[in-house]
């Protein structure tokens, strides 16, 4: 019976707490205005990230040192139902287009709140994704989530949500500013659906998925009028001083249609979380091979038919996937918190609070045919290991990373934070041949306000 | 305490996101050559390395300079000169014949465009079929139609040896804009072909062809010359016979018929065997002594010949080569070993590479080549890969120590003895693929270095150690950055490895004093 009112308790407090602006604060804010009935309530803030890491690698030099790695600035205001919300970015003295988005909460109640939302911010995802970084309980994001998870897009949401269930879809633009070469945008159609059987004041579990279909229309032409579209799949090496990507990178030309799923699973408790998602991608390709074929007729070199020119020019889809498990243990503090409207796990932001978490990742942004034999001289799979001047391959790389990492954060207050880490990769990647074990040490200080 | 542990933490955090790592060092391409994963040869392969004389001088395309290029003229010049080696490109002629040709298109180096135009030969293939093979009209009618189909003008295997002889392959020489000063009328009176896999041959062991009208060969025994268009046979090369052998050829060029399916699927072409005569090249005007006495005539250089990309060749072209070398001048070392003690110069003073185990050294930048070549010679018939550093088929993206290092693996394991990096420099201004680290990785492996192509004395300084080149590497690296090379310019560097003290006694024997190049010339007929 407690735990039946204890729970919409929690739902009030996440609708109708008067001491935030909501929306997506990392903290509460301390530049704020509240209008004495409480309909009006604005505020600014800003938060600041700077990181320290010394790197170790077998072969290509990772560039150790410092590093302002984010800097933001945001306003926030709620009028009645309405909340808007908008941060930008500053970090390495640019301007860099972050949240800009209006909710609108057109039910709220015991049961649940129903609302919409609009304008330019994370897809529903991965859990991992949708989690600020200020709020992690790590440096960076898994690589998976990186490389497969969607970040910000334009587009608009309907989210319910109550201590049970957590439902949140939409409808996005392929791209923010409509800036492709050619051709007309593409969408994305995601969602977020979670289940949470436990979830009071001390306990949280939760499971569920989430699913997000992807057309791509926009590209580049390619020749002859054919346009070509594109994607790219990338991620760090869980570091954002030295944040090269060329060791996890994979570019799909051709891509046409995605399909990414990510089961999940949360486990919350005072003292102790424990996470973990698995992401899974296959990106299809399309291609006007008949027009090509026609373009390149005419030579005495020319492929006379297209069968021909297609098994010189092979294209099929790719299955790319990633997973990570997180745990952490809060050794002093007050307890692990939930975000009951995102579905989350908050941030730790008690004062002297000390908390020790490990991570594993995988990330395989790999599909190579096997028996295909890859020549690091000329960048060129060989099928069936076949040495020929003309191989025709459909094999792809982008690495393969395997992750371990440690670290032990503590915040003196919700405001300012450090952070320290190390990590363990092993990376797998032809085009570094040499590049296999990459250790590195971690730090931050971050603040919020 | 933990609070006070925080802040010294946060403290040192800050402090150190302050510190610049503007000094940290980053790729050192040393130490990563030293360090990256090389194959070795084996010590069979080694020994077989070893049968090529150490800084040989190649002679490309017999030279590119002073001659038109792979033409009797520019051989019979650079074996006079002294070159250790005689360098040609190998392709096929539509019936065939190994040709010693570097071009893909006939234009650049013969009169094609005077003499066909773009046309397909139909009166000269006609003769060729009817006459010269004596297939009846009905034959020749339906071979006639399938060749006027896949017939693409200007490719050398578009052609039978019948129909490129009829080209002049040495008066371009003498009015392109590059070579114009270097125009002679020898190269015209003496007409020039393009070159045989045999012709070369002969020329390594002191040859040259035989001509009607000057080497008690009166006219053409089979018509030959005299069947096309009424020619003169006078002054042109002996054909003795030709003979239709059992042997086919699937020539690339009739690819698109196959795929049309018109001809059965057929894409086999008859391979004609073309009996030339060659004479002695004993009878020059003047016969010059050498520093003890010797004559300068009597060079037995190798030959050094290079599988071009395989998409123009049969895909028996490697095993068609290996048989020609066993058949003409016992040139094929697996079924003919020489000697291990044959020195490469004579006491006499004469080159005598061609004479050794190391007469014949097979190249090709086609990494399907390598391939087949392993397949065919076994490693048993010295071997090198060559590099060129771009975008295309066969090169060579990637030349860090990695990508480099891949390749030269690559040559280990189909049983390559050297590899062929391009150098930079005027006046070919090629990438540079001869960096002394690179140099220094091939000799880990086991290899030895044929750079190419050396055409001034900047870049025979350079690699040779004379403007420090390398130096940079600190000690690691010691010059020649060379074990053997590709010059169009044999007089030159001949003269600078003897002035600065690279060739070894045995080979200064041969020659202390370089010939006159422009004077060899005129001694060997190639009136200016």
């Amino acid at each position: 019976m407690k735990k039946h009112i204890i729970v919409p308790a929690l739902l009030a407090a996440a609708m109708f707490s008067a001491n935030t602006v909501k929306a997506q604060e990392d903290v509460n804010p301390l530049l704020k205005y509240i209008s004495k009935d409480e309909t009006v309530k604005a505020s600014i803030g800003g938060r600041m990230y700077a990181d320290f890491a010394y790197y170790h690698s077998d072969w290509t030099p990772m560039k150790s040192g410092a590093a302002i790695t984010d800097a933001r600035i945001h306003a926030a205001l709620t009028y009645g139902k309405f909340q808007l919300y908008a941060d930008f970015g500053f970090g390495k003295g640019k301007f860099s287009q972050k949240n800009l988005f209006v909710q609108y909460n057109f039910k709220e109640s015991l049961k649940g709140i129903h609302s919409v939302k609009a304008g330019y911010y994370n897809e529903p995802s991965s859990m991992s994704a949708m989690t600020s970084t200020y709020n992690y309980h790590f440096l960076t994001r898994p690589a998976a989530v990186q490389a497969l998870a969607p970040g910000r897009s334009l587009g608009a949401t309907y989210r319910f949500f109550n201590d049970k269930f957590f439902f949140d879809q939409g409808i996005f633009a392929q791209m923010k500013y409509n800036e492709q070469d050619a051709g007309y945008q593409g969408l994305s159609l995601s969602g977020r659906w979670l289940y949470k059987p436990v979830n009071d004041v001390h306990h949280t579990f939760q499971f569920g998925l989430s699913a997000r279909y992807q057309r791509f229309n926009a590209g580049t032409v390619y020749a002859d009028g054919v346009l070509q579209t594109d994607v790219n799949y990338f991620a760090n090496m869980q570091s954002y001083v030295d944040e090269d990507i060329e060791f996890l990178s994979l570019d799909l030309p051709w891509s046409k249609d995605a399909f990414t799923i990510t089961p999940e699973a949360l486990f919350r408790s005072d003292r102790f979380f424990a996470r973990a998602e698995y992401i899974w991608t296959r990106v299809w390709k399309e291609r006007d091979d008949q027009r090509l074929f026609e373009s390149q007729l005419g030579g005495q070199q020319s492929w006379q038919n297209l069968p021909g020119w297609q098994g010189g020019n092979k294209l099929r889809s790719t299955t790319l996937n990633g997973g990570y498990l997180e745990l952490g243990y809060l050794i002093c503090g007050n307890a692990y918190t939930y975000d009951q409207e995102y579905g989350l796990l908050r941030g730790m932001g008690d004062k002297n609070a000390l908390e020790i978490v490990a991570r594993y990742s995988y990330t395989d942004l790999t599909d190579i045919t096997k028996g295909d034999r890859f020549l690091v001289g000329n960048n060129k799979f060989y099928p069936n290991g076949q040495i020929v001047d003309y191989p025709y391959w459909s094999s792809v790389d982008g690495g393969t990373m395997h992750a371990v990492t440690l670290g032990l954060n503590y915040s003196f207050n919700q405001y300012i934070k450090v952070m320290g880490e190390y990590q363990y990769a092993n990376l797998k990647n032809v085009y570094f041949p040499d590049d296999q074990n990459f250790h590195q040490l971690q730090l931050r200080v971050a603040f919020a306000f | 305490m933990i609070n006070k542990s925080m802040l010294l933490a946060m403290t040192c955090g800050l402090t150190l996101s302050f510190v610049s790592c503007e000094n940290q060092k980053f790729n050192d391409t040393y130490a990563d050559a030293e360090r990256v994963h090389l194959d070795t040869l084996s010590a069979e392969l080694q020994k077989v390395r070893d049968y090529v004389p150490d800084l040989a001088v190649v002679a490309h395309r017999g030279t590119t300079y002073w001659a038109p290029e792979e033409t009797e003229a520019a051989y019979r010049w650079a074996r006079e000169m002294g070159a250790d080696y005689l360098e040609a490109d190998l392709q096929v002629s539509k019936d065939g014949v190994i040709l010693a040709l570097h071009d893909t298109d006939l234009k650049r180096t013969t009169n094609i465009e005077d003499v066909f135009g773009e046309r397909f030969p139909e009166n000269e293939r006609r003769y060729y079929y009817e006459t010269l093979l004596g297939y009846d009209k009905e034959k020749a009618d339906d071979l006639l139609a399938r060749d006027r189909d896949a017939f693409v003008p200007n490719y050398p295997c578009s052609y039978t040896y019948y129909e490129l002889l009829m080209l002049d392959a040495g008066s371009w020489f003498n009015q392109d804009a590059a070579s114009i000063e270097q125009a002679r009328e020898g190269f015209v009176s003496n007409p020039q072909y393009i070159s045989t896999l045999e012709d070369l041959i002969k020329y390594s062991k002191g040859y040259r062809l035989a001509r009607y009208g000057k080497d008690g060969y009166t006219e053409s025994n089979v018509n030959f010359w005299n069947g096309w268009n009424g020619k003169n046979s006078n002054n042109h090369r002996v054909v003795l016979r030709l003979e239709e052998t059992k042997d086919t050829i699937n020539n690339p060029i009739n690819y698109p018929i196959k795929l049309k399916e018109k001809w059965g699927g057929s894409i086999s072409d008859p391979v004609v065997n073309y009996v030339f005569a060659y004479e002695q090249d004993d009878d020059l005007e003047v016969v010059r002594e050498n520093w003890n006495g010797n004559t300068y005539v009597g060079n037995t250089p190798g030959i050094y010949i290079e599988f071009k990309e395989p998409w123009l060749n049969p895909s028996t072209f490697e095993k068609m080569v290996y048989n020609e070398l066993a058949e003409v001048e016992h040139m094929n070392i697996i079924e003919e070993p020489c000697a291990d003690n044959v020195p490469f110069y004579t006491a006499d003073g004469h080159v005598n590479v061609g004479n050794t185990n190391g007469k014949v050294i097979l190249q090709t930048f086609s990494l399907q080549s390598l391939t087949r070549v392993c397949d065919n010679f076994n490693g048993q018939v010295p071997m090198c890969f060559l590099l060129w550093l771009g975008t295309g088929a066969t090169d060579l993206h990637n030349d860090s120590p990695q990508g480099y290092a891949s390749f030269i693996n690559l040559a280990v394991e189909f049983k390559a003895h050297f590899i062929g990096p391009c150098i930079a420099g005027a006046p070919n201004n090629y990438p540079e693929m001869n960096y002394p680290w690179q140099h220094d990785m091939i000799h880990r492996a086991k290899m030895k270095n044929h750079p190419y192509s050396f055409d001034s004395y900047d870049q025979m300084a350079k690699y040779f150690g004379l403007y420090n080149w390398g130096n940079e590497g600190g000690t690691r690296y010691e010059a020649p950055y060379v074990d053997a090379f590709f010059t169009n310019h044999t007089d030159m560097s001949l003269q600078f490895m003897i002035d600065h003290g690279f060739r070894t006694e045995e080979q200064v024997n041969v020659i202390r004093e370089v010939p006159n190049a422009r004077q060899l010339l005129e001694d060997l007929g190639y009136t200016k």
